[in-house]
């Protein structure tokens, strides 16, 4: 282990490496593979013949054979001699590299001999973010009265060090605006306005803050931040995408997580493990730990990959990735198929924990070794105690048996009537419709002489007439000459009649378990389906001539001339097999009305089968190699744990992760909730705290609020009040610092203007008018989707509803197109900062789109209809409601010019030219630069 | 709804009408191209058109996606062998399959094939008139992909890797060479599917959500109920495009406004511009859309005066009118249609009946109007099909099937690559989806190796760490 480590050490990138290596990064990262795999074992720390491998330099240097390498010349370089085993030095003593290999140590040679890096082993513990948490004192500043929270203290002591001054503070309505779109996401009420404006009292803004806090409406706008990073969705995404139709509660459950305040070490341990923590009654669930679990379980993952095993590894990988990134701001998934290039983390590592992943269960009917059905299902678990869910299980069983039993009924009743009254003319048909396509007789002589039944005689001619479909079964049928075609014909009909027997006869030994379940009320036998063993072209004969015709006119399914269209098959019933029928529609009927409701149900994990986890050599789980333990980072969690060997291992990663002691945790969260406000965080990659992220513009800054996080309980509105009483946070965007020293806020020497995101921008086009439904929780699946447990969901439109737009389901195939336009965080992973776009297809969103167009013209009649209001009082007022502020002289003049002067319209009586007009300055409005950017 | 109030103005003296008016079009253009205002301020236009590694062989390229995964045994790849031991137990060893329990024995062909052209290509009667271009295609018959199920297999093909978030090859081609019209998207998928995989597979990831498709209407509409708004937002919302002009003004009034007082801030600059791209593309786009335009004889070469082939022929003639302006990427998509998994002959039949007519005519037209030669054609889906039966169908094979490509500096009138004598698996000249990206990017002047982006703390590319480019289909 000791050995292993340190090897890993000398690949470990640093942030100083010159820039001219990546260029090389892939080939040096083969070739650092193929030494570490092959050379190490003897040219590591053991030095066989003085050789050390670890670092270019030592390479260069060489072993008591001289140098190793001659950059740029690999055929006089010792190391490639040695792999091509031409000469006295054989390498590595195992057996030759492969070709491959041989050629990528060539190329690595030629180009230079380049190393990811070259400079010594990183010293884990020293790094930045591996560090023990200690609370800074607060810094000596000149500018003393500026200090309002400690925040300022750091902010101002880098501000002084580089001559640079804070901006000025914002003004009241440009800091009532930015507090209520961060906490709330929508633009202050006039109501709202007129209070902050009238509260001139010195603690106005802490007031405000608390109030913003308190309203229900902060918890689905914070709550939106943190989905980002659980990479929240409502469908599987990937291949199969479907939908998993009880992930909203997680998303509900986090929205009450930051509107309770519920301390974010607490949050932690629901996520991870919090099944495996007792709700305190040993009758009822613990409801809040089992939702946060979805956490766990909402990942993309795809479903229809045969390969079982790898499916499991392929979602243990995901759970991994995003756990890592999100609570330790770790690339840990790197180390799936070779210890990270960058960071300290091994594939024993990584193993280790999905160890703990693998031993989790978040599919359904993967017992039996992983063997497959096709498409894989999600686990589910129940909210309500065991005995009700049975219950309602049980319930719903006997619904279903008799709902198959009615089928069973039909199809047997079916099959019964036309085997005895259509099937045996089969052949009757077949050569009357062949007189009639073939030899033109007319359709009456040809009924004339039998009893056939013209409509269907009608879809035989289609059915059979060549060149409407290619039925390659109907070949022999087709070539019969002269007199053969009536033996021919007369082989179709035994052939069919055949297969019509062997179809009947799974009918009727389907019945008759069904009627059994029916006696002994259990749950009923998988229904027979004709592609179940009907297997060879003859088959297909039967199966297309008893095809129903397709009701769609889309559909490709055959029309086949004996096919009974569904609603029509009860007209073949006898009468005592109608009334059974009529009965157990009662029954059914009686059942649906008098069933418990639904129990709420989470998408969630629980503990399954406990994996002895092995290393998969390059990630292939079909190569397993050494067993390793279920623990944690070596580099985090030191060399001598103890492994756990009760149980996945959940609850003890979860104690651990949110432990105060664990440097990552609260250094991330604390800097998310930062760049949440700011724009940015103190660390600018907030998912990686990792040699390849950014490192903190303020570590002091950032270690001193992680500590006072962790005392305070780790309380997320406590955070938020330290951060935005600050001077800091309440700086106007306009720079002060002509000079532009800092170019890129870096040291927070102004506010960052942002775009308001997709969410904040739809919920403000509703809210100005009021319009915005405010109801909370539950699901729009019903309303917006057609929901089924499998399959693809059909496109829908967010505008189908006025709800807030974290209700919308987020079908991840299938993403509404403005929510990605305007950087919707696709769900596709842990996403820790969005992109904020700029580009034409918005702008044609803004200017033609529909709810644009609605909500311009809402606003316009919601402006109008106040009572007897001047045409001035009304652009105030417009001002007002969307931009929190009042226009000046200039803009009103402006206006009023502006609807005098609309142009008419083309087509007369849609709607007056006031309104018109109205409407067109309530778009500006809205889609101007000043609404769309937050100061 | 249209841009009925558009129409009457032809696009010229539109542009020279508001010269003075809205943002003064023509010179607002010379500086949104010069000074790149349309991302972040230092960096060039994001989406104009840049130098290849080297010389490319090809300018564009258009996809013609067979969804479902159309047989290589009943299409460009004949099997004899299957004919004579048809109905016999399979006599191989079989490789993951996706869904084995219902195999069958062995199966051949239901479809006749005939050599077709000088090349003597032989082609079934499935594509009688694809076949009569044989001396312009480059049939592969030895593609290897991995992913046995479709989503795994549209991945693959789209975006280089099975299961992970990866740009599309196509973002790839946007995001390597730019645009030639910045009037119009540059990448654009006709029709595309939301199933297996969705948008997934024409994304752009973790590259800048520029170089992502627009798509154009989806699978489950008809071109009917596309071709009225086929890009979403660009036509105005029952305003005159004088109302329209007269608020643009007024909002850019107010927005430079905004823009002075907030002293320098490039991001307003920005989005300035992007309103006054917006606007152009309002102007630009609805005349490339309008295939009605073109004359009957043009439309009868695509099959638009046929039920059976109109939808795909619109697609198809659609694409060279977007080529022709010079959209860089371009897919159409026939799906989800191609996966027969039993009745394969009748439905087969069916499909291949709806694009067969379209896709000579899309070859021939753009052969006359000399289009043919810098524009690369490759027609395939995202695996082929089993030698042996799955009822009367056959499963999903990815193992090796077949490809074309035609114009864009393939060697035209070649076989290249092929299976075993069963069609089960590529024997000969493997050309691994890798490889097939490595060629594609090839052809259009970019050194898969070179076309690197860096994400997370290091350099992506399409082709991960594989790819070879198969220099001998290039002519």
């Amino acid at each position: 282990m000791q050995l292993k480590i340190s090897v890993l050490l000398i690949l470990f990138h640093i942030l100083t490496a010159p820039v001219y290596l990546i260029a090389t990064s892939f080939l040096s990262e083969k070739a650092s593979v193929i030494i570490n795999k092959h050379c190490l074992a003897c040219h590591g720390e053991t030095q066989v013949s003085g050789l050390d491998l670890r670092t270019r330099e030592a390479a260069l240097k060489g072993g008591t054979h001289g140098p190793a390498v001659i950059p740029g010349d690999a055929i006089n370089s010792l190391l490639y001699q040695a792999v091509l085993q031409t000469g006295k030095l054989k390498m590595p003593v195992g057996g030759a590299l492969s070709e491959k290999e041989t050629q990528i140590l060539h190329q690595w040679i030629q180009d230079g001999f380049i190393w990811i890096q070259d400079s010594e082993a990183m010293k884990t513990s020293s790094w930045w973010a591996f560090e023990t948490l200690q609370q800074p004192s607060l810094p000596a500043v000149k500018n003393k009265k500026w200090i309002n929270t400690p925040v300022d203290a750091f902010i101002l002591q880098k501000l002084e060090e580089n001559n640079l001054q804070p901006a000025s503070p914002a003004n009241k309505l440009t800091l009532l605006r930015r507090a209520k779109f961060d906490l709330h996401g929508i633009p202050p009420s006039e109501q709202e306005i007129k209070d902050f404006l009238e509260d001139s009292g010195p603690n106005a803004f802490s007031r405000l803050i608390d109030r913003l806090l308190a309203s229900p409406r902060y918890g689905e706008q914070w709550a939106r931040h943190w989905l980002d990073v659980a990479r929240y969705a409502d469908s599987s995404g990937l291949d199969e995408d479907v939908t998993m139709p009880y992930a909203w509660r997680y998303r509900d459950y986090v929205i009450e997580t930051f509107n309770q305040d519920i301390p974010y070490n607490q949050f932690i341990r629901e996520q991870i493990a919090g099944d495996l923590y007792s709700s305190g009654n040993s009758q009822s669930p613990n409801v809040r730990g089992i939702l946060g679990t979805g956490f766990l379980a909402i990942g993309p993952r795809a479903i229809a990959q045969q390969d079982k095993l790898k499916m499991v590894y392929d979602f243990v990988d995901e759970q991994i990735d995003t756990v890592s990134k999100t609570f330790m701001g770790l690339t840990i998934s790197c180390a799936r198929c070779h210890d990270h290039k960058f960071d300290p983390i091994s594939t024993k590592d990584y193993y280790s924990l999905a160890s703990i992943f693998a031993s989790t269960r978040s599919f359904d009917k993967l017992k039996n070794g992983f063997k497959p059905p096709h498409v894989s299902t999600f686990y589910f678990e129940p909210l309500v105690p065991k005995t009700i869910f049975e219950a309602y299980v049980k319930h719903q069983d006997k619904i279903k048996t008799r709902e198959a039993a009615i089928e069973a009924l039909i199809q047997n009743g079916v099959a019964k009537y036309s085997s005895k009254n259509i099937y045996p003319h089969l052949g009757d048909y077949m050569l009357a419709a062949h007189r009639i396509f073939k030899n033109q007789n007319s359709m009456t002589e040809v009924l004339s002489k039998t009893t056939l039944d013209q409509k269907i005689l009608e879809r035989w001619i289609q059915y059979l007439k060549p060149g409407n479909a290619l039925r390659p079964y109907l070949e022999k049928w087709y070539n019969a000459k002269g007199p053969e075609l009536i033996q021919v014909t007369q082989e179709y009909q035994d052939l069919f009649d055949g297969l019509a027997k062997k179809w009947h006869q799974k009918i009727l030994i389907w019945e008759r378990k069904v009627m059994k379940a029916l006696r002994e009320e259990t749950a009923p036998p998988r229904k027979p389906e004709t592609s179940d063993d009907l297997i060879a072209v003859k088959d297909r004969f039967f199966l297309s001539v008893t095809t129903a015709p397709p009701t769609t006119e889309n559909s490709k399914s055959d029309s086949g001339p004996f096919g009974i269209l569904k609603k029509d098959r009860e007209d073949y019933l006898p009468l005592e097999i109608t009334s059974t029928i009529a009965s157990l529609r009662e029954e059914v009927k009686h059942l649906k009305v008098t069933s418990p409701p639904e129990p709420p149900i989470a998408t969630a994990v629980s503990d399954g089968d406990i994996v002895d986890q092995k290393v998969f050599i390059r990630g292939n789980h079909n190569a397993p190699g050494e067993t390793v333990e279920k623990q944690f980072p070596v580099v985090l969690a030191g060399m001598n744990q103890k492994p756990i060997v009760k149980g996945s291992g959940r609850k003890e990663f979860a104690e651990w992760l949110s432990h105060s002691s664990n440097p990552l945790t609260p250094r991330v969260m604390v800097n998310r909730i930062w760049q949440w406000h700011f724009g940015e965080g103190l660390v600018r990659t907030p998912n990686n705290f990792g040699s390849t992220g950014e490192k903190p513009t303020h570590k002091q800054l950032l270690d001193f609020l992680a500590v006072e996080f962790t005392k305070s309980n780790w309380s997320i509105k406590s955070l938020h009040r330290i951060l935005m009483l600050s001077n800091t946070y309440q700086q106007s965007s306009s720079k002060k610092n002509k000079t532009m020293t800092d170019l890129d806020n870096q040291l927070w020497s102004h506010a960052k203007r942002r775009r308001l995101t997709v969410e904040e921008i739809r919920d403000a086009f509703l809210a100005l008018d009021g319009e915005l439904n405010l109801s909370m929780g539950g699901t729009l699946g019903a309303e917006l989707l057609d929901y089924k447990q499998q399959g693809p969901e059909q496109a829908f439109h967010p505008n189908k509803t006025k709800r807030r737009t974290i209700y919308i389901p987020i079908i991840r195939n299938k993403i509404p197109g403005f929510m990605k336009l305007f950087d919707f965080a696709d769900s596709s992973s842990s996403i820790g900062k969005r992109d904020e776009s700029n580009v034409a297809t918005q702008a044609l969103y803004m200017m033609n789109s529909n709810n644009v167009h609605e909500r311009s013209l809402s606003l316009a009649r919601y402006l109008l209809n106040k009572e007897k209001s001047s045409t001035l009082t009304r652009i105030e007022r417009a001002y007002l409601i969307t931009l929190t502020r009042k226009p000046n002289l200039e803009e009103k003049k402006e206006a009023l010019l502006y609807l005098n002067n609309y142009p008419p319209s083309v087509s007369e009586g849609k709607i007056d030219s006031q309104l018109a007009a109205w409407q067109s300055f309530c778009r500006i409005l809205i889609t101007s630069n000043e609404f769309i950017y937050l100061n | 709804m249209r841009a009925t109030q558009i129409l009457p103005i032809s696009r010229r003296a539109m542009l020279r009408q508001t010269a003075c008016g809205f943002g003064s079009l023509g010179l607002s253009t010379l500086l949104a191209e010069e000074s790149g205002l349309f991302g972040k301020t230092g960096e060039t236009n994001p989406l104009q058109a840049r130098a290849p590694h080297f010389l490319p062989r090809a300018k564009r390229v258009i996809f013609l996606f067979m969804h479902g995964g159309p047989s290589h045994l009943d299409t460009f790849d004949p099997k004899p062998r299957l004919n004579k031991d048809h109905g016999k137990p399979i006599p191989f060893k079989l490789s993951l399959q996706f869904a084995p329990e219902s195999h069958g024995g062995l199966m051949k062909s239901p479809f006749e094939f005939k050599r077709y052209g000088q090349s003597g290509i032989p082609v079934s009667n499935l594509f009688e008139n694809v076949g009569a271009h044989a001396d312009d295609l480059c049939v592969i018959r030895s593609v290897v992909g991995e992913g046995v199920d479709h989503g795994a297999a549209l991945l693959q093909l789209n975006t280089g890797t099975l299961n992970f978030n990866r740009p599309s090859i196509g973002s790839w081609l946007f995001y390597g060479l730019g645009s030639e019209n910045q009037n119009l998207p540059g990448y654009i998928e006709i029709k595309p599917s939301f199933y297996h995989g969705g948008a997934r597979n024409w994304h752009s990831s973790f590259l800048p959500g520029i170089y992502q498709a627009t798509p154009i209407g989806n699978d489950s509409l008809k071109v009917d109920d596309v071709k009225g708004t086929p890009i979403e937002h660009l036509l105005s919302q029952g305003i005159t495009s004088e109302q329209q002009r007269y608020e643009l003004e007024m909002l850019q009034k107010m927005n430079q406004r905004h823009k002075h007082l907030s002293k320098y801030d490039p991001q307003l600059e920005a989005r300035i511009q992007a309103f006054e791209l917006a606007f152009r593309m309002q102007l630009e786009a609805p005349e490339v859309f309008n295939v009605e335009e073109e004359s009957k004889a043009t439309k009868q070469l695509y099959g638009l005066d046929n039920k059976v082939t109109y939808d795909y022929g619109w697609q198809l003639l659609l694409a060279r009118r977007l080529v022709e302006r010079g959209v860089r990427v371009i897919r159409c998509w026939h799906s989800y249609k191609w996966d027969q998994h039993s009745d394969l002959a009748r439905l087969h039949n069916q499909n291949a009946q709806e694009v067969d007519k379209p896709i000579a005519g899309l070859l021939k037209d753009l052969k006359t109007r000399g289009l043919l030669d810098e524009t690369l054609i490759v027609w395939g889906g995202e695996f082929g099909r089993t030698p042996f039966a799955e009822n009367d169908g056959r499963d999903h094979n990815p193992y090796g099937y077949t490809m074309w490509m035609a114009g864009g500096g393939v060697t035209p009138g070649t076989i290249y690559g092929a299976t075993d004598e069963f069609g089960y698996h590529a024997v000969k000249d493997r050309m691994h989806i890798h490889d097939l990206h490595a060629t594609i990017l090839h052809l259009l002047g970019l050194n898969h190796k070179k076309l690197t982006y860096q994400y997370g703390g290091r350099d992506f590319r399409l082709t991960d760490v594989h790819g070879v480019v198969a220099k001998k289909i290039i002519s």
